[in-house]
């Protein structure tokens, strides 16, 4: 193909080629990869510490309260499941993800009122952040984790909102299910250890 | 230089040959007791596989999206393509 003062023009199609991971996904992974590894320290000091301490909870201190928190553990797996079922709903009809969107947020923000609620009554009962290695480490783990919880909560609000206005695409919502799911996933393992 | 040396490989010698003596930890604060030293093994071993198991993870993930992704573009790329003509139309 030739066109008049250009010479030869060659015509290229171009294809845009699906990425392999979106780059909100991609970045978020990234995110999480380090807050595994932060997480992972706390847990691995927090054994130690507990292993070198002869009596545990140290003297003076409650117990924390490790069947009251199964429940609240449930819930959060339960919004976890209900973001899973938003997924897939969005897959078949975008805007019928609105249901268990709302659920999995509902869930996962009664968790966070329930932890509160359980951080008062811990102070109540003596356990603050200066009082014992418990107390120190509970707030630490625990308060980093509600941190996570609140900011993937916002997350999911933002995602809510660009649903009900028809924006959102499939690489916003898993950009918020990656967060949501390393909340819920990480959850279970400080509950098994921090708690028992 | 050459003496610096001669002491770092005679410390070194002397840490192989005589491994009661070495064992020492920085961060075991000198507590003996089997608890701590398991606790210690367990926060190393989740340490250092941790990352691994997230990055072979990754790298099992991407490779897999990479073929179903390949795999639809032939898909789609053969739907494209016109059939070739038979031989009563040619």
């Amino acid at each position: 193909m030739s066109a008049p003062g250009y010479g030869r023009i060659r015509v290229v199609a171009e294809q845009r080629r699906e990425p392999l991971v979106p780059s909100g996904v991609m970045g978020m992974l990234i995110f999480v990869f380090t807050e595994v590894m932060l997480f992972a320290g706390l847990i691995s000091a927090f054994t130690i510490i507990r292993s070198s301490a002869v009596v545990w909870p140290p003297p003076g201190q409650p117990r924390l309260p490790f069947e009251a928190t199964a429940f609240n553990t449930a819930v959060l797996l339960a919004s976890g499941a209900a973001l899973q079922w938003a997924r897939r709903r969005f897959e078949r009809r975008r805007a019928s993800a609105r249901t268990p969107l709302v659920l999995a947020i509902a869930l996962g923000a009664f968790f966070v009122v329930v932890q509160g609620a359980e951080w008062v009554a811990m102070i109540g009962q003596g356990l603050t952040l200066t009082s014992s290695a418990l107390g120190g480490f509970f707030y630490l783990i625990v308060g980093v984790h509600g941190l996570h919880a609140l900011a993937a909560l916002v997350l999911l609000g933002v995602t809510l909102a660009r649903l009900q206005r028809g924006w959102l695409a499939s690489s916003q919502l898993g950009t918020a299910e990656v967060l949501w799911y390393f909340v819920v996933a990480i959850w279970p393992v400080l509950w098994l250890v921090v708690y028992r | 230089m050459k003496g610096r040396a001669a002491a770092l490989a005679a410390l070194l010698l002397a840490g192989l040959l005589a491994p009661d003596a070495a064992h020492a930890c920085a961060v075991c604060t000198g507590n003996d007791s089997a608890a701590v030293s398991w606790a210690l093994l367990k926060g190393t071993a989740l340490l250092s596989l941790t990352p691994l198991a997230i990055i072979g993870g990754g790298v099992w993930y991407l490779r897999r999206r990479a073929r179903q992704i390949a795999a639809s573009e032939a898909e789609r790329a053969g739907a494209e393509r016109p059939a070739a003509p038979s031989a009563r139309t040619a």
